[in-house]
């Protein structure tokens, strides 16, 4: 598109049009490229897309702010954050493959030591479980990390019905089903601190999801179906 | 209260990776960004999504790129706004369903830093009512609506190259209006 003859015009006003157009993201194709490259290397081009910049943006000044919804800023850190409950279980990377391997059972739970294959800074988890619904309509992966008593539960498929919750239990043994806590439906990791004394009981133990109230069993037992359960074990 | 000069530090610590920081600068800059971004888009799952990514590139090195004294904090974010929101547009040019228009929720302006002076905001707006309504509605739907020399080409029923003419003039008018 060559229109230089229709407004006549020297190089500084050329420039100063490209610049504007730059800015307002007119371009197309090769002048396009051209331009985004001189951006880089032209200091003094680089001042007049800037000028341009500034003038257009007075045309936000009208424009009425709206607040976000109010969990975004959290879905903000939980990427941006390196210690974020997501990014370590985006660390913990290997295991996503590992536990979608055997999905036939109801529940496969699987312990693990990975120390070796970790990076340094990475947390180390000592066991891992999948816990599978009959239907595979809910599917929930959870990983120790001993340091810190941290489990992190990643809820993949499955979403808890309007106004209830997913709650999460620890049953050992004989033992009357110990709540790990609800399961936040607005985040699909969650980190889990587990509880000193519930530590020594996870091999061998069963970890369950029920169907509970909004915000969890208000009896501190589970009150709704168990929808997935089974029992952990060592390989 | 939130100045300019609060809103430029905390740019600068969210440089650091200032957690705090981050969190001042996100209550008191993502209304607006917000509100500019729903207005490009006009879709509040799309202008969620481009307000989430303008806030992850800040904190992961775009911070960095802030230069003091150039523009003021809040144009320059809104800068990255608009061309985050007009980039996503672009990328997902499809007819987008008109009841997804943002309603205009809670007109509370944000905090002080961002409330306009009204002299300037008569500026860009008595500059661009100097020239002819279609030609400022050119202006406009470039910026606001991603509008490319085509589509403007087309809805003002002008050839390209005259629509290119038109707008870069404009363009010029616009400019020494507001350096007067």
């Amino acid at each position: 598109m060559s229109d230089e003859s229709i407004i006549p015009e020297d190089d500084a006003t050329r420039d100063e049009m490209l610049a504007a157009e730059l800015s307002l993201g007119l371009l197309t194709g090769d002048e396009l490229a051209q331009m985004k490259r001189r951006l880089l290397t032209d200091q003094k081009f680089a001042r007049l897309v800037e000028g341009w910049n500034i003038r257009l943006t007075d045309l936000t000044l009208d424009i009425e702010p709206i607040e976000p919804p109010k969990g975004l800023f959290k879905k903000i850190t939980s990427n941006a954050y390196p210690d974020s409950p997501k990014r370590l279980w985006q660390q913990l990377s290997i295991f996503p493959a590992i536990l979608g391997a055997g999905a036939a059972a109801l529940v496969l739970i699987v312990a693990l030591q990975f120390g070796g294959y970790m990076s340094p800074n990475a947390p180390s988890p000592s066991y891992v479980a999948r816990v599978v619904s009959q239907d595979a309509t809910l599917v929930v992966a959870a990983a120790y990390v001993e340091d810190g008593g941290r489990l992190f539960v990643e809820r993949q498929t499955g979403e808890s019905a309007q106004g209830r919750s997913f709650e999460l239990w620890l049953i050992a043994g004989d033992n009357a089903p110990l709540s790990l806590g609800v399961l936040a439906s607005s985040e699909n990791i969650n980190e889990i601190t587990i509880p000193q004394e519930y530590r020594a009981l996870l091999v061998g133990a069963t970890l369950a999801i029920s169907d509970e109230p909004a915000g969890g069993s208000p009896t501190g037992g589970p009150t709704g179906a168990i929808l997935a359960a089974g029992e952990i074990t060592l390989l | 209260m939130t100045t300019r000069d609060d809103i430029e530090d905390m740019i600068h610590r969210v440089a650091l990776h200032d957690r705090g920081a981050f969190e001042a600068l996100y209550s008191a800059t993502s209304a607006k960004l917000f509100g500019i971004i729903l207005r490009v888009l006009k879709n509040r799952a799309a202008a969620e999504e481009v307000l989430q990514e303008v806030y992850l590139r800040l904190w992961q090195g775009g911070a960095e790129t802030f230069a003091t004294g150039k523009a003021s904090p809040i144009s320059w974010l809104a800068t990255i706004a608009r061309n985050r929101a007009i980039d996503n547009l672009r990328r997902t040019k499809i007819s987008r369903p008109l009841e997804d228009a943002p309603e205009p929720i809670d007109p509370t302006p944000g905090p002080e830093a961002l409330a306009v002076q009204s002299s300037e905001r008569a500026q860009i707006n008595a500059c661009l009512d100097e020239l002819e309504t279609d030609r400022a509605a050119a202006v406009r739907g470039a910026y606001l609506d991603g509008d490319t020399y085509a589509e403007l080409a087309a809805r003002h029923g002008v050839p390209l190259n005259t629509m290119r003419t038109w707008l870069r003039r404009s363009l010029l008018s616009l400019r020494d209006c507001l350096s007067r």
